[in-house]
């Protein structure tokens, strides 16, 4: 598990420290919601679910 | 609004906190001890900052709020790896805060204890102002005065440091919870989550999606694009570094996570539930922050959450918000203060207190502590404050906290870091950080001169050193001031060594368990405990004592002082109750070690012994194998032969007189069976190898053993044997097929060498049903008895199974057989009983329902 929950860092950490601003370069997305803030929200969710499904039996 | 009525509110829901405290201090206890509870109350995290000020600075700065909560969700997913080893070492060591940590870890040094301490209370001051003012300021717009800011907040101050006083320093004993405490503090996480997301659906029902709203501004489209310039992408990386290590080494998360802790099973839950929290508090932050900047375009950001729901009308939803950044600042403030009030308790004041023989007044001493520190951040407030926007003020307390991760981290992990490469890093890292931040925040209050935002050279501008330019100020003074730091911890650790207290410190560390450099009686050792912490440790420690070496027994009564008056007072303190540890306890110690060493070496040694073993059984397994399948080869060929002989003659002589014809046809039948029960036997070996359950039931052994009579009794009125049988009746638990099985075997043999009688006998003998075949014939010769329940040792022609299975089968029922000595041969066999125990031989037995000792009774002749 301590190595699953290493990478699970890693890949967070390379998510939320992309370089944003050569990646979203419109305001503007689907449905008119940003693009940027889709991304982040999008990435951060995602991690919580990977480490749910690694943390949830203690 | 009133400004009567606001405070009235106010007031109501300080009380509604006192009733959920008491609650969770009575009824409440489990509730508090939860893990959810526990994970709530690590959301002291987010405070007024998170609650006014993130909204402030999306509205100003656009994404740049995200990273303070990116970060402590990274340190999160390796939180149960990372935290269980400081959960443990803190319990070991009593250790309340990182303080302590250092102190300990680096030589029991007191002197670094206290500068830790003085330098948080210093770095930690703008935070709590920040909480303060938020407060203060909400007030204040929504009861529409203009001032007195500072009176409310001073009201405040006073009004969060009773609270602290209250639920926080009841005792001086170390193993204390605050349940009343965690409780609160778990409310007010869920209240300010409740509010914003209140705050947000409010204003998105009233409102609608506000993106369109803003797609026409190009004001607010730089607000949803990332800067594409260099410095903007290492302040965004340099924020998420900063808020995961300000997350780990803030003195109220150390409070909350391992103080507070009461289960290692926490961890996990916590390790998702607690960055979910953040998540969902994070969600209504950019519209709010959107339709601040449409509607409230003169309004201060940091005052959206409040003035947009007055703005649409409800103000009950405002007075919500009000009370959600309320919740969210005094839980902060409580929990900071007390966790910086043991910190100035345990580094600064013990020692003093106990140079004047004045320690028993330590716990008025803690909560003076508390109420100087309130007014500390309020005069901070006073001086400062007012220059800044929350978030700025923030991140200020920031990079104070992140000044402590080189020494805390390493000295965690890494057993090369020493005392003076510890406190060289300190050093350059708070003076760095008071040069590129602190000075110049006062300076910027016009409360100092302006050489301190300017610097006396161009190359030492405080916000721009060595002619750095285009970094925002926290993002320089967090670079500048960690790298010196960690290149000082590194560069002196590796120049210096350690030795004595130290080294056997940095080794006890690495291995999780104190090591002893005295020793103590425990009789004298709870009198020491009972006068510094009360009789109720002094008790407690006896109980904990019971069975422990003296070692583990002085380390334990360092614990619990430390907990309660700091590391170094702690030794003080033993030092009158204990003696300098003899050299033969380091011995006994390294003996202590050196006996786990071998003792594991035994373990491994027996190890490889078992599984010699297992190779020759499977061996010799292999081996039999082959034998059986020659054996049962050469058995077959026997009777096959005879059979294809006669079927020949048969065939050939049609003509064979009547006699003759039903003489071979006789001779056919006995091979055929011959034949069939070779099959049988082997059929019954290969179950037997394989192990298949046993199926036990209540078995009438009498009916069972008058079933095998009349299987063979056509065999025996062929061969002219007279059979006889004593059978008492008898019930066991037992697998009833197998023991028939055994009974034949044992008539078959028995049939097979008897000359005219051969007798079944059925008793109870201790407890035990007692079975026993014997025959008049000539008995087994005195070589073979050794060998007559091996497999394939035949003496009279067979496979040599019958035995074999016979002993295999009744030892797996849980009983014996054995060969009587005697005339003629007689075999006898066991089975249990009355057993209720699992038996590794056998099954699950029952209980006989007849009483053992049932009179024999004749059976058939």
């Amino acid at each position: 598990m301590r190595e699953k929950a290493f990478a699970l860092f890693l890949l967070a950490l390379f998510l939320f420290t992309l370089p944003l601003g050569l990646l979203f370069r419109e305001a503007w997305g689907p449905l008119g919601l940003p693009p940027l803030y889709l991304y982040l929200f999008g990435a951060w969710g995602l991690t919580l679910l990977l480490a749910f499904l690694l943390y949830r039996r203690p | 609004m009133n400004p009567f009525w606001l405070l009235l509110l106010l007031l109501t829901y300080l009380g509604l906190l006192f009733l959920v405290a008491l609650f969770g201090e009575g009824r409440g206890r489990r509730l508090a001890q939860g893990p959810w509870a526990y994970a709530l109350s690590l959301a002291v995290y987010a405070t007024a900052w998170t609650f006014f000020g993130s909204v402030g600075r999306a509205a100003t700065e656009g994404a740049t709020f995200l990273p303070i909560y990116l970060g402590p969700t990274l340190v999160l997913l390796l939180w149960p790896f990372l935290h269980l080893r400081l959960l443990r070492l803190a319990k070991a060591y009593g250790l309340t805060s990182w303080a302590d940590f250092l102190a300990v870890r680096f030589g029991r040094d007191p002197g670094l204890g206290a500068l830790v301490t003085g330098f948080l209370v210093v770095g930690l001051l703008p935070y709590l102002a920040l909480q303060l003012k938020a407060i203060a300021q909400g007030f204040l717009f929504l009861s529409g005065e203009e001032a007195p800011l500072a009176d409310a907040a001073l009201l405040t101050a006073l009004a969060l440091a009773l609270f602290a006083i209250l639920f926080g320093t009841r005792r001086l004993d170390p193993a204390e919870r605050h349940e009343g405490l965690v409780l609160a503090v778990a409310f007010e996480s869920l209240v300010k989550l409740l509010a914003l997301l209140l705050v947000g659906g409010f204003v998105l029902l009233r409102l609608g999606n506000p993106f369109p709203e803003a797609r026409g501004r190009p004001d607010l489209e730089a607000l949803l694009l990332f800067p594409t310039d260099l410095e903007a992408y290492l302040s965004w990386g340099a924020l998420v570094v900063l808020s995961g290590l300000a997350f780990l080494f803030l003195p109220r998360q150390f409070h909350v996570s391992v103080v507070e802790n009461v289960k290692e099973e926490h961890l996990p839950k916590a390790a998702w539930g607690f960055p979910l929290y953040l998540f969902l508090i994070n969600l209504p932050i950019l519209p709010l922050a959107l339709y601040g900047r449409l509607l409230l375009p003169g309004e201060n950001p940091d005052l959206y959450v409040l003035a947009l729901p007055l703005t649409l009308g409800g103000e009950g939803i405002a007075l919500l918000a009000f009370l959600g950044g309320v919740s969210a600042a005094t839980a902060m403030v409580i929990v900071e203060s007390l966790a910086l009030s043991i910190m100035v308790s345990n580094h600064l004041l013990s020692p003093l207190l106990l140079r004047f023989r004045a320690l028993g007044s330590l716990l008025l001493w803690r909560r003076l502590a508390i109420l100087l520190v309130m007014l500390l951040a309020y005069l901070y407030f006073r001086l400062a404050g007012e220059a800044y926007a929350l978030v700025a003020m923030g991140l200020i307390s920031f990079v104070a906290v992140a000044q402590l991760a080189p020494a805390g981290l390493l000295g965690l992990f890494w057993k090369g870091a020493t005392r003076q490469g510890a406190l060289a890093g300190l050093l350059g890292g708070m003076a760095l950080w008071a040069y590129t931040l602190f000075l110049p925040a006062l300076a910027r209050s016009e409360w100092l001169p302006e050489v301190f935002l300017t610097g006396p050279h161009p190359l030492l501008h405080p916000e721009g050193l060595l002619g750095i330019r285009g970094l925002d100020p926290v993002t320089h003074g967090f670079l500048v001031s960690l790298t010196a730091n960690l290149a000082l911890l590194l560069g002196v650790s590796l120049l210096t060594g350690k030795e004595g207290a130290e080294a056997r410190e940095a080794e006890a560390f690495a291995r999780g368990r104190p090591q002893a450099g005295r020793l103590g009686e425990a009789e004298e050792l709870a009198q020491l405990l009972a006068r510094v912490l009360g009789p109720e440790a002094g008790e407690a420690f006896l109980q904990r004592a019971q069975g422990l070496a003296p070692s583990e027994q002085t380390a334990q009564a360092e614990a619990m002082l430390a907990g309660a008056v700091g590391p170094a007072t702690a030794r003080l303190l033993l030092a009158s109750a204990t003696r300098e540890a003899p050299p033969e306890a380091l011995l006994e110690e390294a003996a202590r070690e050196s006996r786990e060493v071998r003792a594991y070496a035994r373990a491994l040694e027996e190890a490889r012994r078992e599984l010699a073993e297992a190779y020759e059984r499977l061996k010799a397994l292999d081996e039999a194998k082959d034998e059986l399948l020659a054996a049962v080869s050469h058995e077959l060929k026997t009777p096959l032969t005879a059979v294809r002989a006669l079927a020949e003659i048969l065939e050939a002589h049609p003509d064979l007189p009547e006699g003759e014809r039903r003489r071979f046809t006789a001779l056919l039948v006995k091979e055929a069976a011959r034949l069939s029960r070779l099959v049988e036997e082997v059929l019954a070996y290969t179950r037997l190898q394989a192990g298949l359950p046993l199926a036990q039931r209540p078995t009438d052994l009498r009916a069972l053993a008058e079933e095998a009579l009349a299987l063979v009794e056509p065999l025996a009125g062929e061969q002219g044997i007279r059979m006889e049988a004593h059978l008492a009746p008898l019930r066991a638990f037992t697998d009833g097929d197998r023991v028939l099985q055994v009974l034949l075997n044992l008539l078959h043999n028995a049939l097979r060498h008897g000359r005219s009688r051969v007798r079944l006998e059925l008793t109870a003998e201790g407890g035990e049903a007692l079975f026993r075949v014997a025959d008049d014939g000539p008995g087994v010769p005195a070589e073979a008895r050794a060998l007559v329940f091996e497999p394939f040792q035949s003496f009279s022609g067979g496979t040599g199974l019958g035995l074999f299975l016979a002993r295999r089968l009744v030892e797996g029922l849980g009983g014996r057989i054995w060969l009587e000595e005697g005339q003629g041969a007689a075999f006898a066999f066991t089975l249990p009983l009355e057993v209720s125990h699992e038996d590794p031989g056998g099954g699950r037995r029952g209980e006989h329902p007849d009483p053992p000792g049932v009179p024999p009774e004749e059976g058939r002749a």
